[in-house]
């Protein structure tokens, strides 16, 4: 059992941790929401069925997989369709899917299957009702896809080399939940056990739809080879994850939820800080770290990227790693707050992917001081939104400054500075980033340049009173009450604000997407473009069925020989 | 048809935004759209109504001029967002116990601002116009009066006391299902914020680049 510090030491400072060049470093943790579903499932002794697989040859039919908890069922509805190549998109603009998908609430009677049929294949074209909680769609990886069914139909495995280069099957190419097209709000899940944790119902979804594809590869090689298939080898099904290519949609979610992202962080610091506080580490937590960090290295040699700025990140990751494992050979983890020490050496040793590795994996011997963080993720203080209009003007000016000082001297005149500007295409609402001096777009721009706002209400405020409340200013500049807001949310939330200009000619959404997705315990981060990300979602875990205490949280970490 | 209230909610902030109003006020909007659907009162209808209004005149002529004893505002209509971010605002600012307003639009859509009021002073606020009497505790509202006074286009005059016993409080909901029509205004006006589509932008806008098809 750790020991603590009589003096604990302090959470990272959010100006550090806060900066998007941080951010897009991020590492899948134990509070991934992932893993923490697993977790949980594992620990209730959730059970798994599928009581309807129909397929035709093509991969045309429907399933249902459900997954019984304690107090209630959750059933995943997959549909397949026989999808022409030349339809196969995974932007926001496409219109067809190979298999599309919804999370129902409970066991789907006959009816409700039928509704769904009409519905769910459509995607935003079609409504669902508050008994489905989620809905999402895939595609199928053409470069493996029919390797898989050819190898599997004439009685071997595939190429270990396939396999291991793209990752999954499938990729998903969005997932709704909380109240898109009609499904369940998360206002009414939110006080389930299960579904406290923000994101459980998405990740669940992921989860069983793994299961279903898996399935579904073997149904298509039997179909095609009959007798002389096999099925597919249980060790390549497990390296095999659910890709999933994520655009700029994600990027804004972020910056419009900042006290749910302040949640999140702050957990992840509390945790790191927590570990920090371990004054002496037992033999078996440190074996466990050593054995991780090597596990982890296993995990970045396998992570492949065609995109430069990611295989730079990832050249330093791997020379990171072998720089940590040449310092904890020769530094002694007996000593004193091992892991402050730790964290405090790589930051003066390794780069920021390294450094943000480190923090995660000092994490793992120390479930017992980090997993019960999972509660505090979500964001439940309905009053947050509120302006306390009472609030004095300077008490604002000071909140602003705290939040977003390296913002104030920014020269928000300068073209560079201001180069880009995120709106929302009338074409099937996608999310966008453009040139605000080459295209006429400041007429539709979105909110999320928190910091330019930032500064222009701090000029604004500067005449005032600073006695006076801050309401006698909002009733003359409703065109500030959005960073007032702001402000005012940040003062409980020291993570709430990213630190970095948003709007910057050299910035990169792909750092946006990374935070987030890495809380959701994505791997293999594959950057397509500046500003969309491939992903891999449970590569390693169990199978539904094969869930177990033992498997349920360590298998994002590949087994190495030791 | 039934819509989950994150539909509203999100609707509701484009069109008001759509419609002329600050981001900040937008998400007012949103938010006050939403609390009246909870409450079983429809958001979508009243908030339609401003917006047809708005639209046009701009909400700035439509504020409060000040906080005095009779709120008006320059045009002489009064918006009710506007009004109810400042009623909400200057709720733990000044001890004045009744606030007026006049010519108030779509006055339902006080409620919430009222309800925000609330939860900043502890105690119930009563809003009274046309013969109707609404009551809220912050979370849920009580009504003297039938429901079809609530959705009256415009109020003469509208008191704000603070003060008020809830008695049996309207059911609260979970969904909301508003008018078509006033649905499809509220698109209306939330189409105003999409930027047209050009192939540029299809182009590289979402930063297509590498083929997604593989």
């Amino acid at each position: 059992m750790a020991s603590f510090s009589p003096v604990a030491k302090p959470r990272r400072d959010p100006k550090r941790v806060m900066q998007l060049a941080r951010l897009g470093s991020a590492h899948q943790c134990r509070l991934s929401f992932q893993r923490i579903l697993t977790r949980r499932m594992a620990r209730e002794a959730w059970v798994f069925t599928r009581p309807v697989f129909e397929f035709n040859a093509l991969g045309v039919g429907h399933a249902i997989y459900t997954a019984q908890g304690p107090e209630r069922a959750y059933s995943l509805i997959a549909f397949g369709h026989d999808l022409p190549p030349e339809q196969r998109s995974d932007r926001v603009i496409a219109t067809a899917w190979d298999a599309t998908f919804t999370l129902f609430d409970g066991i789907p009677t006959t009816d409700d299957i039928q509704r769904l049929a009409k519905n769910i294949p459509l995607q935003e074209a079609g409504r669902v009702t508050q008994t489905e909680i989620s809905v999402s769609r895939a595609n199928r990886s053409v470069r493996l896809w029919a390797h898989f069914v050819d190898c599997l139909s004439e009685g071997r495995q595939p190429d270990a080399d396939k396999t291991e280069a793209v990752g999954y099957l499938m990729r998903t190419t969005a997932v709704y939940g909380s109240g898109k097209l009609g499904a369940a709000d998360y206002d009414t899940l939110s006080t389930r056990p299960e579904m406290g944790v923000p994101f459980q119902a998405e990740m669940l979804s992921v989860f069983l739809t793994r299961g279903f594809v898996r399935d579904l590869i073997n149904h298509m090689a039997h179909a095609k080879g009959g007798d002389q298939a096999v099925k597919l080898d249980a060790s390549i099904a497990h390296q095999l994850g659910i890709g999933n290519s994520t655009g700029l949609g994600l990027a804004p979610y972020i910056i419009n939820h900042p006290m749910l992202f302040n949640n999140w962080i702050m957990a992840r610091e509390e945790a790191i800080a927590r570990v920090r506080s371990v004054r002496t580490a037992t033999t078996g937590e440190t074996s466990q770290f050593h054995q991780l960090v090597r596990r982890s290295q296993a995990s970045v040699a396998a992570w492949q990227s065609e995109h430069p700025i990611q295989i730079a990140k990832l050249a330093d990751l791997t020379l990171d790693m072998k720089v940590l494992i040449e310092h904890l050979e020769t530094v002694d983890l007996s000593i004193g707050y091992p892991w402050d020490h730790l964290v405090n050496w790589s930051e003066t040793a390794l780069s920021t992917e390294g450094q943000e590795l480190v923090t995660a994996l000092i994490l793992e011997p120390y479930g017992d001081l980090v997993d019960g963080l999972a509660d505090t993720m979500a964001d439940t203080d309905t009053e947050a939104f509120y302006i306390n209009g009472a609030m004095p003007i300077s008490q604002f000016r000071e909140l602003i400054e705290t939040a977003y000082g390296w913002a104030l001297s920014l020269d928000w005149n300068d073209r560079k500075n201001c180069a880009r500007a995120w709106y929302v295409s009338e074409e099937k609402l996608e999310p966008r980033m453009g040139e605000r001096f080459e295209e006429p777009l400041n007429d539709y721009e979105q909110p999320l340049a928190p910091a330019r706002d930032a500064a222009a209400a701090h000029q604004a405020l500067a005449g005032w009173d600073g006695d006076k409340p801050i309401a006698e200013f909002l009733l003359i500049h409703p065109e500030h009450r959005h960073t007032i807001r702001r402000a005012q949310i940040s003062s409980d939330a020291p993570y709430a604000e990213i630190r970095d200009n948003t709007i910057a000619a050299d910035v990169l959404p792909i750092d946006f997407l990374r935070v987030k997705l890495a809380f959701f315990g994505a791997t293999k981060f594959d950057p397509r473009s500046d500003r969309w990300v491939r992903i891999c979602m449970y590569a390693g875990a169990p199978y539904p069925d094969e869930l177990t205490a033992e498997n349920a949280d360590l298998w994002v970490y590949p087994e190495v020989s030791s | 048809m039934s819509y989950a209230l994150n539909e509203v909610e999100a609707i509701a902030k484009k069109a008001a935004r759509g419609a002329g109003y600050t981001w900040g006020m937008s998400e007012e909007a949103a938010k006050a759209t939403r609390w009246l659907c909870v409450n079983g009162i429809d958001g979508v209808h009243a908030l339609a109504t401003v917006l047809n209004v708005v639209d046009g005149t701009g909400p700035n002529n439509m504020t409060p001029r000040n906080v005095l004893d009779i709120w008006r505002s320059k045009s002489g209509e009064m918006c009710p967002l506007m009004a109810g971010a400042t009623l909400s605002d200057f709720a733990a600012v000044g001890p004045t116990s009744q606030v007026n307003i006049s010519e108030l639009i779509a006055p339902v859509l006080l409620l919430p601002f009222a309800a925000m009021a609330v939860r900043q002073l502890g105690v119930a606020v009563t809003l009274r116009w046309d013969g109707v009497v609404a009551v809220t505790d912050g979370v849920t509202v009580c009504l003297d009066g039938a429901m079809d006074c609530l959705t009256t286009n415009k109020a003469e005059q509208v008191t704000i006391n603070r003060a008020g016993q809830i008695g049996q409080s309207l059911a609260q909901c979970n969904r909301a299902t508003p008018i078509d029509s006033d649905w499809a205004t509220l698109n209306r006006f939330a189409h105003r914020t999409y930027a047209p589509a050009t192939e540029e932008s299809r182009l590289k806008g979402a930063g297509a680049g590498l083929s997604d098809n593989d």
